[in-house]
């Protein structure tokens, strides 16, 4: 069943009287269990198409359905409670808060979260477990590698339990070892029912992918 | 969430310099504010407390004099009756039962000259240590509990060397001046008093020489000293009226009887205004500069936290609740500026107090710290920063959650 749908999507920013067509009615279906890598070059419209999908930007026309809701005519307000609940977001550059430790940056999406406020504490420590970092929970940001940082990004992503996760390159910052590393975590969690949306530049994510895309002249082209 | 934020902004070391600059801020709107309190204070009370206030002096208009022959006005007397009769007059008295003696109190110290003012029921102090007197006893007089028998009071750069009230209490000292004997010359008369009881000079706005004692006792001094001082001197009568309030109806009646008065003690109304005038500027320049502070601090701040504000949406946090967190972060930080200042307010209060204790002997004052002046000075250091606050949010949720993100990537 598909948690993530696209129908139309089109994008185009206006800059100075210039029109920049960045997604030209787009459709795509995403399913749970299943990773999803989508490729493309350089300014293509990747970042564009899965910040359209967290709802944190407009599209001009189209609907996208995230795990049946409607999300086009959706309040700020709704939108926001759709990110909480159904959507795990995964940054290049982490986006960790600096003076919160790791298992504080796990438990803040929880913090207002109905379902999982009140024991947010234990669940971000067995998340971090579930990343390799049971070890590390009590370290801030900087003391944290580029790979244990992204674990925790992983594991802050997976706090309320969302049916999506969706990955703006997350291995951007990491080297080879690391980028498998999170990779296999990101495999895993779609075979246990993940709907997994990979943005990357690197060929390695095709070894892990079920179905890779390509974005290119504004289309999603299955590869 | 509020535990994490609050986590958050001890670790935060940025804090510390708007803290230390929220802190002085908040300090020295409390000094002015409590200045200003304090000033206004001193006025209310100098009327009040001091008997002055509400005191008229009261001598016969200029149509009644000139109506009078030499020998009448030699002899003229105030229709006491009539003045104690009208409404709100407590007491009218004439003001030579107020004077100026040479006591036994005179060392190396001290001239030993005390100021004797008439005690009655409606113009002694309420806060009498001992006992009081009434009108008809004689030999009894009521001091101040920090004694100076000097009559060079207010000239007086050092106040270490009080008499204390209680090394007096119960104790005896002559009082001595000048009357004429049967030759014609004058001589020495000695009169001995007791020190029945102390009050706080402080409280009634009272100078630390001034003593009360029966009209009685001052009228027979006044009697017996005539002959040689107020010879020919048509004397004043002092006429203390309730209420401070009531003082123009006073004045009024007065003028039916055909007699002139004026308060005894006058505000300063220029100086008053100037002071309030220069509260107010700086009032107004501390608020620009926690404005200013508020604005620079908190956009310097939120330029690094930009990244924070679009992660938080993009973690489902709400605009409400995103402003909710910055609220209490601003709040957690003004907060404990107020405790800081209000401790060191209360540091420097009695630091001042030491520091100027003469300057406050002096003026018959003791500072006292408004509870009012807190309240508005919490008030205004918690809705100023938190409103500022608010709005640069605001400015910044209007925009795209996306270009929050990258920000510092450009
Ligand atoms: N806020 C914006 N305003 C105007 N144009 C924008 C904006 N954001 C992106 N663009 C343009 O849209 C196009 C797609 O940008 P996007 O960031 O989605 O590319 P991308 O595929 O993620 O590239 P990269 O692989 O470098 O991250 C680019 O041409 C970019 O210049
Ligand atoms: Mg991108």
């Amino acid at each position: 069943m598909s948690v993530v749908k696209l129908q139309n999507v089109e994008k185009t920013y206006i800059l100075k009287n210039e029109y920049i067509p960045v997604l030209k009615r787009v459709n795509a279906e995403f399913e749970c269990g299943k990773l999803y890598a989508i490729m493309g070059h350089s300014g293509a419209g990747k970042t564009t198409l899965i910040n359209i999908i967290d709802g944190i930007e407009s599209f001009n026309s189209g609907h996208i359905i995230i795990n049946g809701k409607d999300i086009s005519n959706m309040t700020k307000f709704e939108k926001a409670l759709v990110r909480n609940n159904d959507i795990g977001m995964i940054f290049q550059d982490f986006l960790l808060d600096d003076y919160l430790t790791a298992y504080e940056n796990v438990m803040l999406p929880m913090t207002i979260n109905k379902k999982f406020k009140k024991r947010a504490k234990e669940r971000a420590w067995e998340l971090l477990k579930e990343v390799n970092l049971s070890n590390r929970v009590n370290h801030f940001p900087k003391e944290l590698s580029g790979g244990e940082k992204q674990r925790v990004s992983i594991a802050r992503a997976l706090a309320n339990d969302p049916k999506i996760l969706i990955c703006d390159e997350p291995t951007g910052n990491l080297d080879e070892k690391n980028e498998n590393k999170i990779f296999e975590i990101l495999k895993n969690l779609s075979q246990m029912g993940k709907c997994v949306i990979i943005v990357s530049h690197s060929n390695e994510v095709l070894k892990y992918a079920d179905i890779a895309y390509e974005l290119k002249e504004g289309k999603l082209i299955e590869k | 969430m509020i535990k994490l934020l609050v986590m958050k902004n001890i670790r935060d070391k940025k804090n510390r310099f708007i803290l230390i600059i929220f802190s002085l801020c908040s300090l020295l709107l409390m000094s002015v504010l409590i200045f200003k309190a304090n000033f206004i204070q001193m006025q209310n009370d100098d009327f009040a407390n001091n008997i002055a206030g509400r005191t008229l002096v009261v001598t016969p208009a200029v149509e009644l004099i000139e109506s009078l022959s030499e020998e009448e006005f030699y002899n003229f007397e105030y229709d006491f009756a009539k003045i104690l009769s009208i409404e709100h007059v407590q007491e009218a008295y004439s003001s030579f039962l107020e004077t100026s003696l040479d006591t036994s109190f005179k060392s190396d110290k001290y001239d030993g000259v005390v100021y004797f003012k008439y005690g009655t029921e409606n113009t002694l102090p309420n806060n009498i240590v001992g006992q009081k007197f009434t009108n008809n006893d004689t030999g009894v007089v009521i001091c101040p509990f920090n004694f100076y028998p000097d009559s060079n009071i207010l000239y007086r750069d050092s106040f270490d060397n009080y008499l204390s009230g209680n090394s007096i209490l119960d104790s005896n000292f002559d009082v001595t001046y000048e009357i004429p004997n049967d030759n014609g010359k004058k001589e020495i008369k000695k009169r001995t008093f007791k020190v029945i009881g102390l009050y706080d000079n402080t409280m009634v706005n009272q100078e630390a020489n001034t003593c009360f004692m029966s009209a009685k006792d001052l009228y027979n001094i006044y009697e017996e000293t005539l002959a040689i001082s107020n010879e020919g001197v048509l004397t004043s009568v002092d006429v203390v009226v309730d209420n401070l309030n009531n003082l123009s109806s006073v004045i009024n009646e007065l003028n039916k009887l055909n007699y002139n008065s004026i308060p005894k003690l006058e505000i300063n109304v220029e100086e008053t205004n100037n002071l309030k005038m220069i509260s107010y500027i700086c009032i107004c320049f501390i608020l620009i500069v926690i404005i200013s502070v508020t604005i620079v601090y908190v956009k310097k701040r939120n330029v690094m936290n930009i990244k924070e504000i679009g992660l938080l949406s993009a973690l489902g946090f709400s605009n409400n609740q995103i402003q909710l967190i910055y609220f209490i972060d601003m709040l957690f930080v003004v907060i404990i500026a107020i405790a800081i200042s209000t401790i060191l307010s209360i540091i420097v209060y009695f630091i001042v107090l030491a520091i100027f204790k003469n300057n406050f002997i002096r003026m018959m004052y003791r500072p006292k710290l408004f509870f009012s002046s807190y309240i508005i000075n919490y008030l205004m250091m918690i809705l100023i920063p938190s409103l500022i606050n608010y709005w640069l949010i605001k400015l910044l949720l209007h925009k795209n959650i996306n270009s929050l993100i990258k920000e510092d990537e450009q």
